[in-house]
């Protein structure tokens, strides 16, 4: 189970491995998988003489190293606090999250296509046309950012 | 080494100085550090200083000359003969750290955190357990640190396992304390190696840096033990020295100084056979002169500056009045 471990005004941090570009719930946030960082594995300050096999037979816990994974939070009046549980957000949470009225918003897209990674961005967009699927806007969305990734190619 | 000159005087000087500063110290002078007076004042300190040191040589060899001294035969590379040793041996590594109450943030509070990190080398299974207590303002961070330490070995005395402590069952600094304080130092060290007698359970408080100076006042001189065992060769270690329940000898497994360890004294019986797992555990760990166990129990065990953050913005401060919360402390 992963966990919040900080929390700043656009970013959670969770302890443990996420999948990026994956939509997330926390406390009452979504939030976008937007990196996974690991820490550099102990054993290289005890690698030696012994192989892999032995080193896990005899000092096993220096195999393990501490990943965290960085996530941006969609929109601004949500609350998540450190030591919430971090899960893979279902569909019903982010249709709810997204309606208002029964319209879709996306509040979030002009501040996610300047901090996250276009890739990241295009997930988002994908899994909310997987759940909003006459959403016409959200074809045209998925056009503009195919188009930043072709124009950042040139 | 005893006879310490030129750059060693430097690695050790950390050792040697507070016992010799006042014996060779000079007075003031009225010029500039380099002036021609000055040179020459600090040329005769120096002087001064390694003529001391000779004089403190000889006597440490003398002593050295007394004690018995064993040595390790390590073959086939010391990591391998490790594992020879180690097979099927389970290990327990305790520390502690604490977070002295956060004044500055309006925390009345502080707080202690134990990891016990335990191994089953040559089978893999591993695992690390906690032990926290949050301590009032008034009360004493480190005397508290160290009972739930003494509290962590005795619930793991299984006697089965090797316990490690980093520390001493007989801590020096505390004849300074006042009366309170140091019999719970006393009880809780006490108490811990009652319990890994009774169950025998193998216990070593290891000291990387020791400034005891037990053999020394046995012998009427007033040095460091460590200073004393500079010249042991690598891989030795000397004999058992006990004083009621608790024994202590110095381990040399690294070029560094001397180690102090101490067990209880149940364990003199198989004393050789103990100091083959310890040397083997200090050969696992990444300096070879410090067990493995107790290097990742302090890993564990560590409050990072980051989760010290965590705590202050999750816990969040309480309005207090600094001349108030003074007077408590």
């Amino acid at each position: 189970m992963c966990r919040v471990i900080r929390v700043s005004d656009r970013y959670l941090e969770v302890d443990g491995k996420l999948k990026i570009g994956e939509i997330v719930k926390a406390g009452n946030c979504l939030a976008v998988v937007v990196s996974v960082n690991g820490e550099v594995p102990e054993y290289l300050k005890y690698a030696g003489e012994l192989n892999r096999e032995e080193i896990e037979r005899y000092m096993p816990d220096i195999l393990e190293s501490r990943v965290t994974s960085k996530c941006f939070i969609l929109g601004g009046d949500c609350i998540s606090d450190i030591g919430d549980e971090v899960r893979v957000a279902d569909d019903e949470e982010i249709r709810e999250y997204h309606l208002k009225d029964g319209e879709l918003r996306i509040p979030y897209f002009y501040q996610m296509l300047k901090s996250c990674d276009t890739d990241v961005a295009k997930s988002v967009m994908k899994r909310l046309k997987s759940i909003f699927k006459n959403e016409e806007i959200l074809d045209a969305l998925l056009r503009e950012i195919d188009y930043m990734i072709m124009n950042g190619m040139r | 080494m005893c006879g310490l000159a030129g750059i060693e005087l430097k690695a050790y000087g950390i050792l040697i100085f507070p016992v010799l500063k006042f014996e060779v110290m000079s007075g003031e002078f009225e010029s500039r550090l380099s002036s021609p007076d000055g040179v020459a004042k600090f040329r005769n300190f120096v002087k001064e200083f390694e003529s001391e040191l000779m004089e403190k040589k000889n006597v440490c060899s003398d002593i050295l000359s007394t004690i018995k001294l064993k040595k390790l035969k390590v073959c086939d590379g010391r990591r391998r003969w490790a594992i020879r040793v180690l097979k099927g041996i389970s290990a327990v590594g305790v520390d502690g750290s604490q977070i002295q109450p956060l004044r500055e943030f309006g925390i009345p509070a502080g707080a202690v955190q134990v990891a016990a990190f335990k191994v089953e080398h040559g089978s893999g299974n591993w695992d690390v357990s906690y032990m926290s207590r949050i301590v009032r303002l008034e009360e004493n961070v480190d005397a508290t640190r160290y009972a739930l330490e003494m509290d962590v070995l005795r619930r793991n005395a299984d006697g089965r396992s090797y316990l490690f402590y980093d520390g001493s069952f007989t801590p020096t600094f505390v004849r300074e304390m006042a009366r309170e304080i140091r019999s719970r130092y006393e009880k809780a060290a006490m108490d811990t190696v009652k319990k890994c007698s009774e169950t025998e359970t193998p216990l070593f408080g290891y000291t990387d840096r020791s400034y005891s100076r037990d053999i020394a006042k046995a012998h009427g001189v007033n040095i460091y033990d460590s200073f004393i065992l500079s010249e042991m060769d690598v891989m030795s270690y000397t004999e058992p020295f006990c004083s009621g329940e608790i024994c202590y000898c110095y381990v040399r497994f690294s070029p560094s100084l001397p180690s102090r360890v101490e067990f209880p004294e149940w364990m003199r019986r198989k004393f050789d056979q103990f100091i083959r797992v310890l040397c083997a555990e200090c050969m696992l760990g990444s300096t070879f002169s410090y067990p493995y166990v107790l290097e990742r129990a302090h890993s564990y065990a560590a409050v990072s500056e980051r989760e010290r953050r965590l705590i202050v913005e999750a816990v969040g401060g309480i309005s207090l009045s600094f001349k108030w919360v003074s007077k408590l402390g």
